[in-house]
């Protein structure tokens, strides 16, 4: 009985009531939408963070964590394989070099860290082999001897990248239907050779008007773009005895990670070539890394890892990447934050919205009161109402809001003006939102308990009425 | 009879171009040590040198005095500016040092450090410990001959060898027929774009050799910078011990 006269009481005012709904359903969209994108950035970050950079588990010596000596490797190996080997969490795990290093080229030179690898082993473990830029080479293989492969940032620092317009790139843009006459302009620029993105987005200020870039001036920068593959690069490392030693490797493939701070600093060759370089019968581990099938069981292997040795340090991904573990772990505190000022906020106008109505009511209220429906019913009808109100509202902002997401996170959201921000630190420039039943279950509690406490306000004011008195109002 | 003929003849031939070369005397691979030697062929050497920085806001001129023992040793003070003075480099085989005495620091210099500029120059940490040969790491190969400046070159392509340590795809080096002067060097990457430039000139004669005793370095992407050496005075065969090139000498060196 209540429970029908609450419903029918929203619907009494119209107009009103809708305001309040609309507020509360864009309200919820935008705290669904937020949520699905920070939890799609958290959770492409943490991929990111474990499948190229750093596994789910990693082993140093102890020395090494403090100062990455070359000589500071792995101690008791055996013993520690024979324990991974063991381990049925277990998905893949490799051994790897890691050297300070100094790349040259004729051009530029950069410090990198190199990492002797094993190139097929590392593919289990890494999925940097899957992140080969178009026109970019490919993979290191355990043939090719001397090859370097490096990421994109790295070529862009050595001047490994240029930008350069030949015949044949002009031939493959007249398939993308660019008009003739850019065609034209653009053979202003043939067989110039551009170092710098800059450079060659300068000039091509010079060659077209502003609209034509804004249309095609990306498209143009993409296919003029041209990595030297094959191109020498020196290392320079010191051996063990401290002495420098060089050598020169060729680029035989170009990555691109979404953290440009991991890509400028990673450089990859085979184990055994490294070995050639700083000498020695050994090839030396300085790194193992470990991946697993779940990413729960990180913390209880490390736990049966580490008694092996003493020498040695055992890391899990939370302390290898503490940013992408406090984000993973803390982040239903952002939630909690978020959608609760959004809720505060909706909490007032559904407050205000009642008000009115008791206001509006008083006279009907008081001849409720007068007629004998006790105080308890009064307080329960006008918290049905606001409830009502706010769950329509809620359930709408939900439907659509998933439906939104779940849209977005198909395509993905593109910061196109601010990849290069993003990717600084490690996130993708493209997002794909996600949202969890979790979620759901969590905004529907707060939903509820707004509800609730917004409605305590209006309720006892409705309490407060005195029949006598609220029957004479006009 | 007509095949016998034809064998004299092409012996003949091949006796002309043998004489030819004899004649000639010098294969590219000599010309290139023999201008080598010049400079870093003498036993020691001691010299004084002042390098100019030019950059498109500044430039700024550093003196130094230099002691070389055969290519493996040599240590280097620098004398002017006032604010550098008392720094030393120190060199032993492919090691290097430094020392700044106004932190009181020695240091040896890590590999990261080898490819930056020396004293801001042009020039690198690694082309002064000059790790790489002209001679044993490039095929050499001589392009016929050029005038340089008035001065009859040998030009020599030198080309770099896949298995050696350097970074470069080519050289071009002028070298004068009398002297054996590298007055001019092109240095190219692997696509064959020319990286940088070297002239040597103001020809002199110093304690009784010839040598260019200017050298300028011009880095082709940045044509605004450019790097000047010139050689104040130069001395060879001097006496000096191995022992003169140590980490001690390197704090009371004057």
């Amino acid at each position: 009985m209540i429970w029908s006269i609450a419903w029918k009481n929203v619907w009494r005012n119209k107009k009103r009531s809708l305001v309040v709904i609309v507020a509360v359903t864009l309200g919820i969209i935008a705290g669904v939408l937020l949520v699905g994108i920070m939890e799609g950035w958290i959770n492409q970050r943490l991929h990111d963070a474990v499948y190229n950079e750093i596994s789910h588990i990693q082993i140093h010596n102890n020395e090494f964590i403090k100062n990455e000596e070359i000589d500071l490797t792995i101690r008791n190996l055996h013993e520690i394989t024979r324990s991974i080997d063991s381990l049925k969490e277990l998905s893949g795990w490799v051994k790897r070099t890691k050297i300070i290093a100094m790349a040259n080229t004729p051009w530029a030179n950069a410090g990198v860290i190199i990492y002797g690898i094993d190139a097929e082993k590392e593919k289990q473990v890494t999925e940097i082999y899957k992140k080969i830029v178009p026109d970019g080479g490919g993979y290191l293989d355990n043939q090719s001897a001397r090859d370097i492969l490096i990421s994109d940032k790295t070529a862009e620092l050595l001047k490994l990248k240029q930008y350069i317009v030949t015949d044949s790139m002009i031939e493959g843009l007249k398939q993308e239907k660019i008009p003739g006459n850019v065609l034209v302009k653009l053979e202003n620029l043939k067989d110039i050779r551009f170092r710098s993105p800059k450079d060659f987005k300068d000039e091509m200020k010079n060659v077209f008007s502003r609209k034509e870039l804004d249309s095609y001036g990306l498209l143009i920068t993409g296919k003029a773009l041209d990595y030297r593959i094959r191109n020498k690069v020196q290392i320079t490392i010191s051996d063990k005895e401290g002495n420098p030693v060089q050598g020169i490797f060729r680029v035989c493939g170009i990555y691109k990670t979404t953290n440009t701070g991991f890509d400028q600093a990673s450089v990859f060759v085979n184990a055994g070539e490294l070995a050639n370089l700083y000498g020695g019968n050994d090839i030396l581990t300085h790194e193992i890394a470990i991946l697993l099938n779940n990413i729960e069981d990180a913390g209880f292997v490390k736990e049966k890892l580490d008694p092996v040795d003493r020498d040695n340090t055992v890391r899990t991904w939370k302390e290898l990447a503490p940013d992408a573990a406090m984000m993973n772990d803390f982040m239903i505190m952002y939630y909690i934050i978020f959608i609760g000022i959004i809720m505060l906020a909706l909490a007032f106008g559904i407050i205000n919205t009642m008000l009115m109505a008791i206001l509006e009511r008083t006279k009907e209220l008081g001849m409720l009161m007068a007629i004998g429906m006790n105080r308890g019913r009064i307080f329960k009808m006008i918290m049905l109402e606001t409830v009502f109100l706010t769950v329509v509202g809620a359930v709408a902002g939900m439907l659509s809001g998933w439906t939104i997401t779940g849209v977005l996170g198909k395509t993905g959201i593109h910061f196109t003006g601010w990849g290069e921000g993003f990717e600084a630190i490690g996130f993708a420039a493209r997002v794909y939102p996600i949202l969890t039943p979790e979620f759901f279950i969590f905004i529907t509690i707060m939903v509820i308990a707004t509800a609730i406490v917004s409605s305590i306000w209006p309720a006892r004011k409705a309490l407060k009425l005195i029949p006598v008195e609220a029957l004479r109002t006009e | 009879m007509k095949r016998n003929l034809y064998k004299g003849f092409l012996i003949i031939l091949l006796q002309g171009i043998t004489a030819g070369i004899s004649g000639q005397s010098l294969t590219a691979t000599e010309i290139v040590k023999k201008a080598d030697e010049k400079f870093n062929g003498e036993k020691s050497s001691y010299s004084l040198m002042s390098m100019t920085i030019v950059r498109p806001a500044w430039q700024r001129t550093i003196e130094f005095k230099s002691w070389t023992l055969g290519r493996d040793f040599a240590l280097t003070l620098i004398t002017a500016p006032a604010k550098e003075t008392g720094q030393t480099f120190l060199k032993r085989s492919s090691e290097m040092w430094s020392w700044n005495p106004s932190i009181n620091r020695l240091i040896k210099l890590p590999p990261s450090m080898m490819s930056q500029g020396w004293m801001g120059s042009d020039y690198t940490n690694d082309d002064i410990l000059k790790e790489s040969s002209v001679v044993n790491d490039y095929t050499h190969e001589i392009a016929g001959e050029e005038n340089i400046e008035g001065r009859l070159c040998y030009k020599i392509i030198m080309t770099a060898r896949e298995d050696a340590s350097i970074v470069w795809g080519k050289q071009i080096r002028w070298i004068d027929k009398k002297e054996f002067l590298v007055l001019k060097a092109e240095l190219y990457d692997e696509d064959g774009y020319l990286v940088r430039t070297e002239k040597g000139s103001d020809i002199k004669i110093m304690d009784g050799r010839t040598i260019t005793s200017k050298i300028e370095l011009i880095p082709e992407e940045e044509p605004q910078n450019k790097t000047f050496v010139e050689i104040r005075e130069i001395k060879f065969n001097i006496p000096v011990e191995e022992s003169y090139f140590s980490q001690q000498n390197m704090k009371r060196v004057r």
